[in-house]
């Protein structure tokens, strides 16, 4: 028998936390709907031994509409009848329990885990747990997930649940109107094959309306028992007004609100009525607006753009690189290798030390620190989902609806990750727009932080820059969104309540963002400081130069300029840090500047987001972005300069 | 009583849901799993630039084409 445990729920109701404190291991977790978006595995140790367990991106229930459910259904088919531990938020508790109906139903072991019970007595509510159980016949625990209360309990109710599997199992089923149910037990005794669900758990996602299922079942049952099925759903529907789907959804409901209604008693009224306010200024445009500002100001301008890039960069770099790590690696190499062709590997001009290490380490790091900190509080904050809906309108221009605000707020940081994030997105098409956009305008928090440095002597380089990478954002996204082929997308959200955070949630979140943002540059970075290293060795790279060279010459640039969009194809903060460079030798001008940074911007994604696009969305797209790119971030610049030469400035 | 749509109601009103009005069956799925679901009361909070409801202990964010499918009863 293999052991594992699957923790499965809705979204944002803390099952990430929980499955940290079970594992010890850190995966991001946010008070944002829609944070795991990749399968995490870790191990619990539990009285039987170590235990593999799965976390999945939320679900509402079994029947997916987006990738990250169907991603979750599909972890769980693959585990028939095995322990399903599902958290539940213990405030919408009537709304999580219709999942618990339909994982006993489908023949899994549940245990409950009814989850921030703090914030449940905070509004003044008290959970009867022990009756929930029985009335569901099945193991419930109550949680705080955040500092770790209940956890202990959990672990026994898993090791209970592990070693009853298949032997015990939940009685409880959900009772249904009698039509309904005749309908159910129908379908479930026409159901003759093997399935990754019990036949009745099946019945009920056929009864639904579920395609999958449908192709499934079509697939496994023989011709004319699939036509029996195909009538029997058919028949005596009419008496729905709005389909057997969503009256079976009712019925499920009607019974959770029942059960929850006898378990729960208010002790006391709602208390925090702070945070109602804070929501209501924050959700409303007219005082959301300078609130979101003031967000953009403080956090990205003045933590990630002056104080990170500014202030943290000055310091590590000068400091620590160029008057001690690098003089001290310079002798020591050299004393080390005589020769300088192989020297130069580690301490010429593009070195392994004096380039790779030195540019991840105190230009990129401090930076994307920065910005990761400064997400890490949003998220956890829960103002993200806030910022959507005021966004919402926004992003309809752009073939995007508020839900995008996230990838694109997080494109911000690093727009490897962002893309990633694009799963949450429910269309291809939105997933499309969304992948394009980030690879185009939306520059990371390194490449932002250097080209703010750059720019911030001169307010107007800023402005002009800004305006002309929002306008190319703004009308490749109408374009877009008017000729891909495609509804405009449907915009609903839930939105949590706001939450202080905790600081050590943030760090260990900001810690563990870092950490893979590191893990994944320095090995990107070295590998490009042995690249350009062994093409300037055999003459590959200035060949390559001197193709270039032209196109800076049109856009107005110097021809070292020609070296930073080599490497901007490597990574794009790492051509916007040789801008950095260049600009502090004195070998551009204002305008120069801003050309250069316009296009750098626009300019092809790096390695790795390329790598993330050709993973999520196909060879044939990645290609085509690409393909748009580069004419689009070279013209852009050319237009710049043109303008800029033609007024004067 | 009277079937209207959400969109009909203004801020600070509430009103019990009827049904939802669509034939995406996804959308109307998704909406049930928010806890959309008739006889509850549904609060308008705010209707621009979005719609934000109440229904229960859970606040939606919905777009108006969203919020003209939830079907209510005044």
């Amino acid at each position: 028998m293999n052991k594992r445990i699957l923790i499965v729920g809705n979204p944002n109701v803390g099952k990430s936390v929980i499955f940290n404190k079970l594992t010890g291991i850190y995966v991001t977790v946010s008070n944002y709907p829609g944070t795991t978006v990749e399968i995490t595995k870790g191990y619990t140790r539990l009285p039987l031994g170590d235990v593999e367990v799965i976390d999945t991106p939320g679900l509402y229930s079994l029947l997916p509409i987006t990738d990250e459910e169907r991603v979750s259904r599909r972890v769980l088919f693959a585990n028939p009848g095995g322990v399903a531990l599902q958290v539940a938020d213990a405030r919408n508790l009537a709304r999580m329990l219709p999942l618990t109906f339909q994982l006993i139903q489908a023949g899994f072991q549940v245990v409950l885990a009814v989850n921030m019970l703090d914030e449940a007595a905070r509004d003044g509510w008290h959970l009867d747990l022990e009756t929930l159980s029985q009335q569901l016949e099945l193991p419930v625990v109550g949680t705080v997930a955040t500092n770790g209360e209940g956890l202990d309990q959990l672990k026994e109710a898993l090791t209970s649940a592990l070693l009853e599997r298949g032997k015990v199992k939940s009685g409880f089923r959900p009772s249904r109107s009698k039509e309904l149910q005749a309908k159910l037990d129908q379908v479930t005794a026409l159901l003759t094959g093997n399935y990754p669900l019990s036949q009745a758990g099946i019945a009920a996602l056929l009864v639904s309306g579920d395609r999958e299922i449908e192709e499934l079942v079509k697939k496994t049952e023989k011709l004319g028992r699939w036509r029996q099925l195909k009538k029997v759903l058919a028949e005596g529907n009419g008496r729905y007004k709005w389909g057997p789907g969503y009256q079976l959804a009712l019925e499920d409901h009607a019974q959770a609100a029942e059960i929850v209604e006898k378990i729960s008693t208010q002790f006391r009224p709602r208390a925090g009525r702070w945070r109602d306010w804070l929501s209501i200024l924050a959700s409303d445009p007219v005082s959301g607006s300078p609130i979101l500002l003031a967000v953009v100001y403080l956090g990205l301008y003045q933590f990630v753009g002056r104080f990170g890039a500014g202030f943290l960069v000055d310091f590590l770099d000068q400091n620590l690189f160029r008057n001690l790590l690098i003089p001290a690696s310079r002798s020591l190499v050299t004393a080390l290798i005589p020769s300088p062709f192989w020297n130069s590997l580690f301490i010429g001009d593009y070195g392994i030390l004096t380039l790779g290490v030195r540019y991840a380490v105190a230009i990129i790091l401090p930076i994307v620190g920065c910005f990761f900190f400064f997400f890490s509080l949003l998220e956890d904050s829960g103002y993200l989902p806030r910022l959507a809906m005021l966004m919402d309108r926004a992003c309809k221009r752009i073939g995007l609806n508020g839900r995008a605000v996230i990838p694109m707020v997080l494109g911000l940081g690093c727009d490897t990750m962002a893309t990633m994030t694009t799963r949450i997105l429910e269309t291809k098409r939105e997933r499309i727009i969304a992948t394009f956009l980030l690879a185009l305008a939306v520059p990371c928090s390194a490449q932002l932080g250097v080209i703010l440095a750059l720019l911030s002597p001169y307010p107007g380089a800023v402005l002009v820059w800004a305006t002309v990478v929002l306008f190319v954002l703004l009308l490749t996204g109408h374009l877009l969104g008017r000729f891909l082929p495609g509804n405009p997308p449907l915009f609903y959200l839930e939105v949590p309540p706001l939450r202080l955070p905790r600081l050590s949630n943030i760090l260990v979140k900001t810690y563990s963002r870092m950490q893979w943002y590191f893990l994944e540059v320095l090995p990107v970075f070295i590998g490009v400081s042995v690249a350009v290293w062994a093409g300037k060795v055999t003459g590959v790279f200035r060949g390559l130069l001197h193709l270039i060279e032209p196109v800076m010459a049109a856009l107005g640039l110097p021809k070292e300029a020609a070296a930073c969009f080599l490497f901007g194809f490597f990574r794009r903060d790492y051509g916007a840090a040789g801008l950095f460079d260049l600009a502090h030798s004195g070998a551009l001008s204002t305008r120069n500047l801003v050309t250069a940074a316009v296009t750098l911007t626009l300019f092809l994604p790096c390695v790795a987001q390329f790598a993330v696009m050709w993973k999520e969305r196909g060879p044939v797209v990645s290609l085509l972005i690409v393909t748009a790119i580069l004419p689009l971030a070279f013209s852009a610049g050319y237009l710049v300069n043109l303008l800029l030469l033609t007024f004067g400035l | 009583m009277n079937q209207i749509p959400l969109t009909l109601l203004s801020p600070g009103t509430t009103a019990k849901i009827a049904g939802i009005n669509s034939r995406q069956s996804g959308l109307v799925h998704k909406l049930a799993a928010l806890g959309v679901l008739p006889g509850l009361p549904i609060s308008v909070i705010q209707t621009y630039p979005s719609y934000l409801v109440q229904i229960n202990q859970t606040q939606l964010a919905l777009d108006q084409a969203t919020a003209r499918c939830i079907v209510v009863l005044v």
